[in-house]
C-alpha cells in the first residue's frame, strides 16, 4: 500500500494533463463534426425536444446525438470491464474480448442471421446477449474445478474465443452473402437512427457499474496473490466469478448495442495507470471517464473524415487504427511490474520421451498416408489407386507438405514465446507478425490490381519483416522486458487487424479474397513453395533444438541466467527473432492460424513434458500431426467446398484441451 | 470510356423512348473499345493451347462467378460445374440453373481436383481469381472476364464482358439477340417512365441491410448504369465501391430532400424495424411517400438481370407524377 502511495504521489503533477488533453480534444471534434451539420445558431432546436424541427435538426436529435452519447456509454462501460478483468485475472493483455464474450455474441447473431434471419432482426439484443452469456459460461465451466485460478480462466476464455471465432468463420464462409449485416456488426459501427439503443445501454451499465462499486474492497484485494488474499478472509472461489460475471455482462450488453470494440477495454485502464491511478479505487473511476473519451474521440474523428472512408470506417476498427499506434507510442513510458505470481498449476507428472515420442510419429505418418491416398470424390469416398495418383499427387502433395511445416514451425514459434515470454496468452499472432503479414499481403492485393501468388508472397513476407524490426526495435528500449513485446505485439495485431477489418467490411473482392486468407488456408500451394516450407521447417528444427538450454533458463530470471553465463538480454533478441522468422514463413503460406502456436505447447506441457527441449520437439509433432489432420478434413468434409486448416485445427484441438482443463 | 455513355441533361430530355435505346448501344460499343485499348481486363486473351478454341467455340464450360453464370447461361450455354450452384438460385439469379450443373465448390477455392475431374474446355474467372490462374491453367483454358473494377462503371462492362464470351463460346448470333432485346426492354422502360423523367427528380436505390444500416447504389452500379440509361438521375452521387454500393447512414440520405426511393428487396423485418425509426420517419421522401419498392434483384449480374431492373423500375414509378 505504501508503494502504491508513493506513486501516486509521484505522478500527481501530470495526472490531469492527459484527461484535459482528452476533454479538449473531443471538445474541439464535437464542434467540428456538429457545426458541419448544423450552423451553431441552430443547436438548441435540435438538442431541444421542440415540434417544429427542421431536417438537419432532426438528423441531430435522432442521428448525430444519440451516436455520441452511445460512444461514451460504450466507451465507459468496456473500459471499466477492463479494469475489473485485468485486476481479477492479474493479465494486464486481458479485456472484453478475450474472455470469449464478444464472440460468443458474434457467433449467437451469425447463427440466427443463417437459420433465422428475421429473428436475428427483431431481437438482436437478445440473441447476442444470449451467446455471450453462453460463452461466460463455457469459461466458467472450463475453470470450476479449479477454484477459478486466474491463470485458466485466461487460457479458457482464450479457447472460447479461438473456438467460437473458428465456427463463425466457417458459417462466414458458406453463407457469406448472407451475412453483411452481421460482418458491419462485427466491425463495430455506432451509427444510430434513434435513441432506443441509449434509452436500452444506459440503464443497464449504470447497473453493472453500481455493482462494481460494491466490489471495490474484493478487487483490491486481489492486487496480493490467492494465498495472502484467502489469509485476508477473502473467498475467492466467490469473489472471482462474481467480479467476473458483472465484467462479462458489462461486455455483453455493449456487445450486443453496438457490436464488437476491441482496445477500448484494453487501452482505457492502460491510460488511467498512466494518469497516476494506482489503486482500483482510481481505476475504477477514471478508466471509464478515458474510455468514453477515447471512443467518442475516435468516432467524431470517423465522422470528420471524407465521406469515401467516413462511411466506409467502421468505429471499432477505428478504434483499433489509432489504438494500436497510441499504444506503441505510450509503451515507451509504461513501467509495468513484473508479473504478480499467479498461483501455480498443478504441474502434470514428468514422463519418458522415446514412447510418446514414437507414438506421435507414429500418428503423424498414419495420417500423412490416409490424407493422400483417402479423399471424397465427385462419386463419393474413394482410396486413390495407382492410375488416378498422377492426376491428383500435384493437388495433394504440395499443401500436405506446406501444412506439416507450418504446423511444426507455429507450434515452435508458439513454444519459444510462452517460455520467453512466460505468458500463458503468448501465441504467434500475439507477436504481430502475422497481422503484418497480412498487411503486407492485403497491401500487395490493393496495389496489383490482379494480384498474383508471387506478388501475395512477397508482400506479405514484407510486411511479416517490417513487423519483426518494429517489435525488436521498441523490444530493445525495454531491454526485451516479456510484457513489453507482448503488449507492442499486441499492439502491432490490434492494428493489422483493424486495416484487414476495414478492408473486408467494406465489402468488394478484396473481402472475398482476404477473409479465406486470414484464418490459415494451405489452399494455394505449389511445389515450390512447398520445397520452401519444407527447407524453412528443418533449419527451423535444428536452430530450436540448439536455443533448448536458453529456453530452459530464461524463465528462471535475468539473474539467475546471467549468473549462468547466458546474456539474458541477447538471448532473449534471438530467440524472439526467431519465433517471428517461424511465424512469418508458416504465416505467408497459411495464414495466421492462432489455435496451433497457442494450443501445442500447451499440449505439450499437460501431456507432462515441461522441460525445453521435449516441450519444443512434442510441440512440433503435434502441430504437425494437428495440420495435417486438419487439412485432409478441410479438403473433405463439406466436399467440394474446402474450410481453411487453421479452422479446422482449432475445432479439432479445442474439445480435447477444454477436457485437459476440466480435469 | 465514360465520356460518350453519360450525357447531360438537355440531351436526356431529348432522348426518351426510343432515343435511349440508340444510345445504349452506343454506350456498348464504346466500352467495348475502351476494352480492348487495354483496361484491366485486357489480359484476359484465352491462354495457351486455347489459341485453337476461338474456332472450335468450347463446349464444356466452368464458371467460377454467379453474375457471369447469368451471363454464360443468357448466351443458350449451360456449364458444366459453377461455384456453389445454391447461390447463384439465393442471389435470385435468371435464368435458372439446371440442377445437372456440378458444384465445384467456394467461389475464391474451387476444389481443383472436382475441376479436373470435369475435363473442361474453358474456366470464365473474374479478375479476383488471378492468384489461381496459373493453377486453373494446368486443367483448362482459362478466360478472365471482368465485370467491375476500380474505374470501371458496371454497365458498360457487362455489355463488353457479353460480346467476350459471346466471342470465346462461338455464340455471337445468341448475343445479337441479346443485345437487341435488352435494346427494346430498356426502351420500352424509358417510355413507360416519361411521365416520372418529365419531374426530373433524382432517385435514390437503396438496399436497407438492418435498421441502422442502409447500402445505396452508385452511378457506377449495374443500377445506376441502368437507371441513367432511363434518363433519370441517381440522387447518390458520391463514392461507391468498385461493385457500385456503399453503406450510408440515414442522415446522409438528407442531403437530397427531394429525392424519390426506391428500395430493391428489403430483408423479412427490416421493413417493421425501419418504421419505427424516428429519423426514417423525419427523411422527407418518407414523410411524403414518395418510397418505392421493388422485390429482390442480383446487385450485380448481365444484361437479364439489367432488363429485369429497368422493367420492375418502370413498373414501380410509371404511376409516380408528383
Amino acid at each position: 500500500m505504501n508503494r502504491s502511495t508513493a506513486t501516486v504521489t509521484a505522478a500527481a503533477p501530470r495526472a490531469w494533463r492527459l484527461p484535459a488533453l482528452l476533454l479538449m480534444l473531443a471538445a474541439w471534434l464535437v464542434y467540428h463534426t456538429l457545426s458541419a451539420r448544423l450552423p451553431v445558431a441552430q443547436w438548441p432546436g435540435a438538442l431541444l425536444p421542440r415540434a417544429d424541427a427542421t431536417l438537419p435538426q432532426l438528423v441531430v436529435r435522432y442521428g448525430w446525438l444519440p451516436r455520441f452519447a452511445i460512444a461514451l456509454i460504450a466507451g465507459a462501460a468496456l473500459s471499466l470491464a477492463g479494469v475489473v478483468f485485468q485486476q481479477v485475472l492479474r493479465n494486464p493483455l486481458a479485456e472484453p474480448l478475450t474472455l470469449g464474450v464478444s464472440a460468443g455474441a458474434y457467433l449467437a447473431l451469425t447463427i440466427a442471421a443463417v437459420a433465422a434471419p428475421a429473428l436475428a432482426v427483431d431481437m438482436r439484443f437478445a440473441v447476442a446477449l444470449a451467446g455471450a452469456a453462453l460463452a461466460m459460461f463455457a469459461t466458467m465451466a472450463m475453470t470450476w474445478r479449479k477454484g477459478f485460478a486466474a491463470v485458466s480462466i485466461v487460457l479458457a476464455g482464450m479457447i472460447v474465443n479461438l473456438y467460437c471465432g473458428a465456427l463463425s468463420v466457417i458459417l462466414t464462409i458458406v453463407f457469406e452473402r448472407s451475412l453483411t449485416s452481421v460482418f458491419i456488426w462485427g466491425g463495430g459501427s455506432l451509427v444510430q437512427n434513434g435513441w432506443a439503443s441509449v434509452v436500452w445501454l444506459l440503464p443497464r451499465v449504470l447497473a453493472c457499474g453500481v455493482a462494481t462499486a460494491l466490489l471495490v474492497r474484493p478487487l483490491t484485494l486481489f492486487s496480493l496473490d490467492d494465498g495472502s488474499a484467502s489469509q485476508l478472509g477473502m473467498s475467492l472461489k466467490w469473489t472471482r466469478p462474481l467480479a467476473l460475471g458483472v465484467a462479462v455482462t458489462l461486455s455483453a450488453f455493449v456487445a450486443s448495442a453496438v457490436g464488437v470494440i476491441g482496445f477500448i477495454g484494453l487501452g482505457g485502464p492502460v491510460l488511467a495507470r498512466l494518469m497516476g491511478a494506482r489503486r482500483v479505487r482510481d481505476q475504477l473511476l477514471w478508466a471509464p471517464f478515458v474510455g468514453a473519451l477515447l471512443l467518442a474521440i475516435a468516432d467524431q474523428a470517423v465522422q470528420s473524415l471524407p465521406s469515401v472512408l467516413g462511411e466506409l470506417l467502421p468505429t471499432g476498427a477505428a478504434v483499433a487504427l489509432c489504438g494500436g499506434p497510441l499504444l506503441l507510442w505510450m509503451l515507451r513510458r509504461v513501467h509495468i511490474e513484473a508479473p504478480r505470481p499467479a498461483s501455480a498449476e498443478n504441474a502434470p507428472p514428468r514422463r519418458a520421451l522415446t514412447m510418446p515420442a514414437l507414438l506421435l510419429g507414429g500418428l503423424l505418418v498414419a495420417a500423412v498416408v490416409v490424407s493422400l491416398l483417402f479423399s471424397t470424390t465427385l462419386h463419393g469416398w474413394q482410396w486413390t489407386g495407382a492410375q488416378q495418383w498422377s492426376d491428383v499427387w500435384f493437388w495433394r502433395v504440395p499443401r500436405l507438405a506446406a501444412s506439416l511445416g507450418a504446423g511444426v514451425m507455429v507450434a515452435l514459434a508458439g513454444t519459444i514465446l510462452q517460455r520467453v515470454t512466460g505468458n500463458p496468452m503468448a501465441s504467434p499472432d500475439l507477436l504481430g507478425v502475422s497481422g503484418g503479414a497480412m498487411l503486407g499481403m492485403l497491401a500487395a492485393a490493393v496495389v496489383a490490381s490482379a494480384p498474383s501468388t508471387p506478388v501475395l508472397l512477397a508482400g506479405s513476407s514484407a510486411g511479416a519483416l517490417i513487423c519483426l524490426v518494429t517489435i525488436v526495435a521498441l523490444g530493445r528500449r525495454s531491454g526485451f522486458a516479456p510484457e513489453h513485446v507482448l503488449l507492442a505485439g499486441i499492439a502491432l495485431s490490434a492494428f493489422s487487424q483493424a486495416v484487414v477489418m476495414l478492408a473486408t467490411a467494406s465489402g468488394g473482392a478484396y473481402a472475398n479474397l482476404l477473409r479465406p486468407l486470414q484464418y490459415g488456408s494451405t489452399y494455394l500451394i505449389a511445389p515450390a513453395t512447398a520445397i520452401a516450407v519444407g527447407a524453412c521447417t528443418v533449419v527451423a528444427v535444428v536452430v530450436a533444438y540448439l536455443g533448448a538450454r536458453w529456453l530452459e533458463i530464461l524463465p528462471l530470471g535475468a539473474n539467475v541466467a546471467n549468473a549462468l553465463g547466458v546474456g539474458a538480454q541477447r538471448a532473449r533478441l534471438m530467440l524472439l527473432a526467431l519465433a517471428a522468422i517461424l511465424t512469418a514463413g508458416a504465416t505467408v503460406v497459411i495464414g495466421p492460424m492462432s489455435f496451433v502456436g497457442l494450443m501445442a505447447p500447451h499440449l505439450a506441457r499437460l501431456l507432462g513434458f515441461p522441460r525445453a527441449r521435449s516441450q519444443m520437439l512434442v510441440a512440433a509433432l503435434i502441430g504437425g500431426l494437428l495440420m495435417v489432420l486438419s487439412d485432409w478434413l478441410g479438403r473433405n468434409m463439406i466436399f467440394p467446398q474446402q474450410l481453411p486448416a487453421g479452422v479446422i485445427a482449432t475445432l479439432l484441438g479445442g474439445p480435447y484441451l477444454m477436457w485437459l482443463l476440466r480435469r | 470510356m465514360t465520356a460518350s455513355v453519360r450525357f447531360n441533361g438537355k440531351r436526356r430530355l431529348a432522348l426518351a423512348g426510343l432515343g435511349a435505346a440508340a444510345l445504349m448501344a452506343a454506350g456498348a460499343r464504346s466500352a467495348r473499345a475502351a476494352d480492348a485499348a487495354g483496361a484491366v481486363s485486357a489480359a484476359a486473351s484465352i491462354s495457351g493451347s486455347a489459341a485453337g478454341s476461338a474456332a472450335a467455340p468450347a463446349a464444356r464450360v466452368v464458371v467460377l462467378d454467379w453474375p457471369l453464370t447469368e451471363v454464360v447461361l443468357s448466351l443458350g450455354v449451360v456449364p458444366v460445374g459453377v461455384s456453389r450452384p445454391a447461390w447463384y438460385a439465393k442471389l435470385d439469379g435468371v435464368p435458372a440453373l439446371p440442377p445437372s450443373v456440378v458444384d465445384t465448390g467456394l467461389l475464391y477455392q474451387p476444389n481443383f481436383e472436382v475441376l479436373a475431374a470435369l475435363k473442361p474446355e474453358l474456366i470464365v474467372i473474374t479478375p479476383w481469381h488471378a492468384p489461381l490462374r496459373g493453377l486453373l491453367e494446368r486443367i483448362a483454358p482459362t478466360l478472365t472476364v471482368q465485370l467491375f473494377g476500380p474505374g470501371i462503371d458496371v454497365y458498360p462492362a457487362v455489355h463488353a464482358a457479353t460480346r467476350k464470351l459471346a466471342d470465346a463460346l462461338g455464340r455471337n448470333a445468341a448475343a445479337d439477340a441479346l443485345f437487341a432485346q435488352a435494346d427494346a426492354r430498356v426502351a420500352d422502360a424509358s417510355a413507360r417512365l416519361a411521365g416520372f423523367r418529365a419531374m426530373r427528380r433524382p432517385v435514390y436505390l437503396l438496399r436497407p441491410i438492418d435498421d441502422r444500416h442502409i447500402a445505396v447504389f452508385g452511378r457506377n452500379s449495374l443500377f445506376g448504369g441502368v437507371l441513367h440509361a432511363l434518363g433519370i438521375d441517381n440522387a447518390w452521387q458520391d463514392f461507391a465501391d468498385p461493385q457500385g454500393m456503399t453503406e450510408a447512414d440515414l442522415g446522409a440520405l438528407a442531403r437530397h430532400a427531394d429525392a424519390q426511393v426506391v428500395t430493391i428487396g428489403v430483408p423479412s423485418g427490416v421493413a417493421a424495424q425501419l418504421a419505427r425509426s424516428p429519423l426514417w420517419g423525419a427523411l422527407p421522401f418518407v414523410r411524403q411517400n414518395r418510397v418505392q419498392h421493388i422485390g429482390p434483384l442480383p446487385a450485380l449480374g448481365g444484361l437479364v438481370a439489367s432488363m429485369r431492373f429497368a422493367d420492375s423500375l418502370a413498373g414501380a414509378l410509371q404511376g409516380v407524377t408528383q
